[in-house]
C-alpha cells in the first residue's frame, strides 16, 4: 500500500513512517518536505492516504489539500498538525481533508486513523 | 560535548518540538482572545552576542517603541523567554481583554503580562514536556522600550554561546501579533542537545 | 486531609508574605497571618466569605481570568506590579519616604487544589524595589535632560572654540571643529598625529622650555605663541594647556585651548615699532629696560650691557645724498644688526641715527667683543651710492644701584669718546 507522508520536518516523517510500519510493515511510503513537492508526488503515484502537515515553506498543507481534492476528489488525507485550534480543524475538514490529527503521532493516534481509513 | 556538535538532525528534532509547543501556545491565545491564530514556521540559530544582536535588529525595527516582556525559566535547561509586541498590538489586547475602548497603560501592561504568561509557560511547559524534563517559570517584567535597547548596552558576555528559538504570533482578526525569542547558552545548550539525543535513538532505534 | 490542611496553614502563617487560597468564584479558603496583620482582617471572619465583599474595587473579570488560566495551564500566573493595577490595597508605613503610600505587590497565582478548583495567591511586598526604580526612572529622565544640555554646550564648543586634546605623549587624540577650521585641517588627519609636528616654527624657544616645564610639573601653562596655518599663514594665539592627572596623579592628557589673538597682536606690535626701520621703538625698549633692571639675579660676572650705536659722519649722509637714502641707511643698519645680535639680545632705534641694543647675561668683556662684532659687520655693509659705513659704540654694563637713566648716561660717555678717538670704535666706561 502506498502513503505519502509531507512534512518539512525529516524526523517527524521518520516517526510517522515508523509508527506506520508498526501496523502496515508492508507500506509503501513516499516523503515531501513541502506542498509543492507533494502535489507533484500525488499526482504521479496516487497514494493511497496523503499524511500532510500544515505548517511549511514553498507551499503550505492548505493550499497542497486544496490541490490534491481538485486532482482527485476522494483522496483520503490525514492532517498531521501541530495547529490544534477548533478553526484550523474546520477548515481543512471543509477543504475535504478525512482526518485532523495532532502533533505528535503515536501509536494509537495511528491505529485510530488506519482503523477508519485502512481496514 | 562540544556545542558546535548540534547537527542538522537535532535542529530538526528541537524545530518540529516548538512547533508543536507553538500550536498548543496558538490554541490557548485563541481560547482566551476568541480567535484563530495563524502559525509560522519557527526559526533556530546557535550564536553569539553579536549574532542575536543582528537577528534583533533584523526583525524588530531600532527605532519604535516596543511592549518587551522579559521571563526566565529555570530546571535542567534554563533561559530567558522574550515577547515583543508593538505599540498597536499591545494596545488591541489591552482593548480586546479588558474590554475597555481606551484601556490604561496599567491595563495594556497587564494584559500583555498575562497574554506573556499564557504564551511562555505553554510553550516552554509543552516542550519540556516532549524532553521528558520540567522548568520552573519566574515573574515576567515588561518594559517598553525602543528595539535596540532589547539587548543591554554593556552587554559584553560576548564568547557565550547562544540558541536562538524564535517565531511569530499572529491574530490577524484582532490586529495582535508579537516576536517570540527563546534564548539559552552553553550549559542548556549541552542539556538540550543530550536531551535531544535520547528523542533520537528512540526514533532511530 | 484535615490535618494536611491544618499543616498547611502552619506552613502559611510562618510566610513572610501574603498567602491566600481561593476558588474560581473568589471564595477564600485561606487567609495567612502576614494578611492578617497587614490589612487587619482575621482569617475567621474572612474564609468562607467572598474577596469580593472586603475588596469590591478589584477587576474581577480578569482576575478570575487569571485563575481560569492557571488552572487550566496548570502552571502559575503573574499580576503586573505596575502603580495603578494594585491588587488589594495594603497600606505602607514609611516615613522617610512618601513616594509610596501602599504597597507595591508582585502577586503570583499557582494551581493550589485544581479539583476543586482552587488556587493559591501569594503576595510579596516589593515596594523598596519599585520605589527605587521609581527614583532610577525620575533620575535617567534628569540625565538625559542634562545630556541634552551638555550635548548642546558641546556643540557651541565644538563650533566656536579652538581646543586640541592630546595623550600623556603629546599625540593628538581629539580636535575641536573650530580648531580645524581655522588651522586648515581635517580632524581625522590630525588624530594621532604629535601637536609639535603641525606647530613646527615655534620661535620662541624659552617660552617653550618655561612651558615643558611647567607642564612636566603639573602645572598649567599659559602664554602667547606665534603659529602657523597649514597654508603658511602666521597667527598669534593666547593659549592655556593644562594637563589632566588621574586619581594617582599621573598625567593622562593635556588639554590646550587657543584663540586668535592677531589682529591685536598687531595693533601692540604697531604701538612698540619704531615704522622706519621696524624695530622696536624708544617706548618699547625704555619698558624692556625696565624689566632687565628689575631682575635680581645679576651678578658682576653674570650681568647684562647696554649699547649705544650711533652712524658716523650721517649728517653728511643726508645733506650730500638726501633724506631717501639718509634713510636707506638707516634701513640696511636695521637689517645688519638684527642679523648680528643674538636671538636674547633687544635692539631697538632710540631715535636719529641712535641705535640701542641690551645684551643679556653678558660681563663687559663680553659685552665689548659683541659691540666690536656689531661694528664690524656695519663696516662690511655696502649701502647704494653711498658706499661703506661706520658707526661709533659705547659700551656699559649694569652693575649694583644702576638705573637705566645712569647705565645710558655711561654708554653715551663711552661714545663720546669713540667719536673723539676717531670713529668706528667701540668704547666703555666702567662706572
Amino acid at each position: 500500500m502506498k502513503f505519502l507522508v509531507v512534512d518539512d520536518s525529516k524526523l517527524a516523517r521518520l516517526s510517522l513512517i515508523k509508527t506506520l510500519k508498526e501496523y502496515e510493515p508492508t507500506a509503501e511510503c513516499i516523503e515531501a518536505e513541502n506542498g509543492a513537492v507533494a502535489v507533484e508526488l500525488f499526482k504521479a503515484e496516487s497514494p493511497r492516504v496523503v499524511f500532510l502537515d500544515l505548517t511549511m515553506p514553498v507551499m503550505d498543507g492548505y493550499e497542497a489539500l486544496k490541490l490534491m481534492m481538485q486532482i482527485d476528489s476522494n483522496a483520503q488525507v490525514v492532517v498531521v498538525s501541530a495547529d490544534i485550534q477548533t478553526q484550523a480543524q474546520v477548515q481543512v475538514l471543509a477543504l475535504g481533508a478525512k482526518l485532523m490529527v495532532p502533533k505528535p503521532i503515536n501509536s494509537d493516534k495511528m491505529l485510530g486513523i488506519l482503523q477508519q481509513l485502512v481496514f | 560535548m562540544k556545542i558546535e556538535e548540534f547537527s542538522s538532525d537535532h535542529l530538526d528534532v528541537l524545530k518540529e518540538l516548538m512547533n508543536i509547543a507553538m500550536g498548543n501556545a496558538t490554541a490557548s491565545i485563541a481560547d482566551l482572545l476568541q480567535a484563530f491564530g495563524t502559525m509560522h514556521i519557527p526559526h533556530l540559530t546557535i550564536t553569539d552576542m553579536d549574532g542575536l544582536k543582528s537577528q534583533i535588529n533584523h526583525t524588530i525595527s531600532a527605532d519604535e517603541k516596543y511592549y518587551v516582556t522579559k521571563q526566565l525559566f529555570g530546571g535542567i535547561i534554563g533561559g530567558e523567554f522574550i515577547f515583543v509586541m508593538t505599540d498597536e498590538s499591545a494596545a488591541n489586547l489591552g482593548h480586546y481583554l479588558y474590554d475597555v475602548s481606551q484601556p490604561s497603560d496599567a491595563d495594556i501592561m497587564d494584559a500583555v503580562i498575562e497574554l506573556t504568561n499564557i504564551l511562555s509557560s505553554t510553550i516552554i511547559s509543552r516542550l519540556t514536556e516532549e524532553l521528558n524534563t520540567k522548568v520552573q517559570f519566574f515573574a515576567p517584567s515588561t518594559q517598553i522600550i525602543s528595539g535596540n535597547h532589547i539587548i543591554g548596552q554593556d552587554e559584553t558576555l560576548n564568547y557565550h554561546k547562544i540558541i536562538i528559538v524564535s517565531t511569530e504570533m499572529e491574530f490577524q482578526s484582532h490586529k495582535i501579533s508579537g516576536y517570540i525569542f527563546i534564548l539559552a547558552r552553553d550549559e542548556t545548550i549541552t542539556r538540550l542537545r543530550e536531551l535531544i539525543d535520547q528523542k533520537l535513538e528512540e526514533l532511530y532505534a | 486531609m484535615i490535618d494536611t490542611l491544618d499543616h498547611c496553614n502552619i506552613v502559611f502563617d510562618s510566610l513572610e508574605n501574603g498567602t491566600l487560597v481561593v476558588d474560581e468564584e473568589c471564595t477564600v479558603w485561606s487567609w495567612n497571618k502576614w494578611l492578617e496583620i497587614n490589612t487587619g482582617i482575621v482569617s475567621e471572619e474572612i474564609i468562607g466569605k467572598n474577596l469580593k465583599e472586603y475588596y469590591p474595587e478589584l477587576d474581577y473579570k480578569g482576575f478570575q481570568r487569571k485563575i481560569r488560566t492557571t488552572l487550566r495551564l496548570a502552571t502559575p500566573t503573574f499580576y503586573d506590579a505596575s502603580l495603578s493595577n494594585r491588587f488589594i490595597t495594603i497600606p505602607r508605613n514609611k516615613v522617610t519616604t512618601s513616594l509610596l503610600t501602599t504597597m507595591q505587590l508582585q502577586v503570583t497565582i499557582s494551581p493550589y487544589i485544581p479539583t476543586l478548583k482552587r488556587v493559591m495567591i501569594t503576595i510579596n511586598d516589593i515596594s523598596d524595589l519599585h520605589e527605587l526604580k521609581m527614583t532610577l526612572q525620575h533620575r535617567m529622565v534628569e540625565i538625559a535632560k542634562l545630556n541634552n544640555v551638555l550635548k548642546q554646550d558641546k556643540q557651541i564648543i565644538d563650533a566656536n572654540l579652538m581646543i586640541v586634546k592630546t595623550d600623556c605623549g603629546c599625540l593628538i587624540t581629539d580636535t575641536t571643529e573650530a580648531f580645524c577650521h581655522f588651522f586648515g585641517y581635517e580632524n581625522e588627519k590630525l588624530v594621532g598625529r604629535s601637536l609639535s609636528s603641525i606647530f613646527v616654527a615655534n620661535k620662541h624657544e624659552t617660552e617653550f622650555l618655561l612651558m615643558k616645564d611647567l607642564l612636566q610639573k603639573k602645572q598649567k601653562w599659559s602664554g602667547e605663541m606665534e603659529l602657523h596655518k597649514q597654508n603658511g599663514e602666521q597667527v598669534w594665539m593666547d593659549a592655556v594647556i593644562s594637563p589632566y592627572l588621574d586619581e594617582t596623579n599621573e598625567i593622562v592628557s593635556y588639554t590646550a585651548i587657543y584663540h586668535d589673538i592677531t589682529d591685536k597682536k598687531r595693533i601692540e606690535l604697531l604701538s612698540v615699532t619704531d615704522p622706519l626701520t621696524k624695530l622696536y621703538n624708544r617706548q618699547k625698549f625704555d619698558e624692556v629696560c625696565e624689566q632687565m633692571l628689575m631682575r635680581k639675579h645679576w651678578t658682576s660676572v653674570n650681568t647684562f650691557g647696554l649699547i649705544i650705536v650711533d652712524v658716523d659722519y650721517f649728517k653728511k649722509v643726508n645733506d650730500t645724498y638726501g633724506h631717501q637714502i639718509g634713510d636707506a641707511v638707516l634701513i640696511t643698519m636695521a637689517d645688519t644688526l638684527t642679523k648680528a645680535i643674538r636671538t636674547s639680545d633687544i635692539l631697538a632705534r632710540w631715535g636719529g641715527e641712535e641705535f640701542v641694543i641690551l645684551l643679556p647675561d653678558v660681563d663687559m668683556e663680553k659685552a665689548i667683543h659683541a659691540a666690536d662684532k656689531y661694528r664690524q659687520a656695519i663696516e662690511q655693509m655696502n649701502v647704494p651710492k653711498v658706499g661703506t659705513i661706520t658707526a661709533s659704540f659705547g659700551v656699559a654694563v649694569f652693575s649694583y644701584g644702576d638705573t637705566q637713566e645712569t647705565m645710558m648716561h655711561r654708554a653715551d660717555r663711552g661714545l663720546y669718546r669713540a667719536k673723539e678717538n676717531g670713529r668706528n670704535r667701540v668704547e666703555s666706561v666702567l662706572s
